[in-house]
């Protein structure tokens, strides 16, 4: 399988870049995906990026040092990254290799990442008209 | 590129009274353990936990076993005369391992050999009822150890066993060799393409780690404690 096959998609969210790291990626897709995401940042800035490694099975110093690469590049385009959703095995095995993941900030899922990076929520159904009408919903229900 | 891995077959999926193949136990075997020192009330309680809900006759998977065992230490431990215990656990912990992979090869060629070594130790981990922390650090050793070789000295080996519910590791090429191995292995040494710490994680994350290395080649042999 060529790394085209198998590359990563690169999504953009209200000026943000995100991008979910999963399974087993071989170094060729690792950097396949670094290309792919700059080049996105360069053709539009982004205001940030989020790697998110919640389905990531193995990270080793190989691509701890193609992440912290990529951070630091896209830091020089002016795009600041956050990875985001390191599961407890890999945080531990990091720390007991001794290896560092320097220069990103990290944080526990995407959703706080995007924060981080400056979005913030407004949901539909939280807004004064939905909880009106769900009030009223649960009034009419009450009386039947 | 991958060996066939040697090891027992696999059963067939279907459940009868014929016996288990050679090395697979089924419930039933790890019942009449139980049977030994437990009342059956216990047993059936146990059973109804964890027997699943195949045939008492059908073989359990490495997987399946692997998962169950603790468990059935457990309930040992619980309920066990006090005096029994130890030939008790004795006659369970030699279920460990019954039918599972012991032993594997991957050869590394290309890139997705790596890949390929990392399944392999994955694998062998799984069927060893290797927690997921332990899994992990015998995953990253070898994805570093297997990046060397295609990066520095391809075509080379990447071989496990599994004994005494311990994973070792050898890694094998017939390359140049490591030049400034003491350097690395002190942290002096950072490489241009890593962050010069895979050998040294690899002995951080490993329980006993060996290297030799000279310019017909480089052996690093790694154990790994399976148990956690």
């Amino acid at each position: 399988m060529s790394a085209r096959e198998t590359m990563i998609p690169v999504l953009r969210l209200w000026d943000r870049v995100l991008v979910t790291l999963q399974g087993d990626i071989t170094d060729d897709v690792a950097a396949q995906m670094r290309d792919d995401v700059l080049e996105v940042i360069y053709r539009r800035p982004a205001r940030g990026l989020v790697l998110d490694i919640t389905g990531l099975l193995t990270l080793d110093s190989h691509l701890c040092f193609v992440l912290s690469n990529l951070a630091a590049a896209a830091r020089l385009m002016g795009t600041p990254t956050v990875i985001s959703g390191m599961s407890a095995r890999i945080a531990y095995t990091l720390e007991s290799m001794g290896v560092e993941l320097t220069g990103v900030r990290t944080a526990a899922t995407a959703e706080v990442a995007l924060e981080m990076l400056g979005v913030t929520v407004k949901l539909a159904e939280d807004s004064d008209a939905a909880r009106a009408a769900l009030i009223a919903k649960l009034r009419g229900e009450g009386r039947s | 590129m991958t060996d066939r891995p040697r090891g027992p077959t696999q059963p067939p999926d279907r459940a009868g009274s014929e016996p288990a193949p050679v090395g697979l136990p089924r419930w039933q075997d790890l019942e009449a353990v139980l049977g030994r020192y437990l009342s059956p009330i216990i047993v059936q309680g146990v059973a109804a936990r964890f027997g699943g809900n195949g045939p008492r006759s059908a073989p359990l998977s490495p997987e399946r076993l692997a998962e169950v065992l603790p468990h059935l230490e457990a309930a040992l431990r619980l309920f066990a005369a006090p005096g029994q215990l130890a030939a008790a656990l004795r006659e369970l912990e030699a279920f460990w391992g019954r039918g599972a992979l012991t032993e594997s090869v991957v050869a590394i060629v290309q890139e997705r050999d790596v890949g390929e070594a990392r399944a392999c130790a994955r694998l062998l981990c799984e069927q060893a009822g290797a927690n997921d922390f332990v899994a992990q650090r015998a995953v990253t050793i070898v994805s570093e150890l297997a990046r060397n070789i295609f990066k520095y000295a391809s075509p080379g080996r990447v071989e496990f066993t599994v004994a005494d519910r311990a994973l070792r590791i050898v890694a094998l090429d017939a390359g140049a060799g490591i030049a400034h191995l003491d350097d690395i292995l002190a942290g002096r040494y950072k490489s241009r393409t890593g962050l010069g710490k895979g050998l040294t994680g690899v002995r951080r994350l490993a329980d006993t780690f060996e290297v030799r290395t000279g310019p017909t080649g480089t052996r690093v042999e790694v154990t790994l404690n399976l148990r956690g």
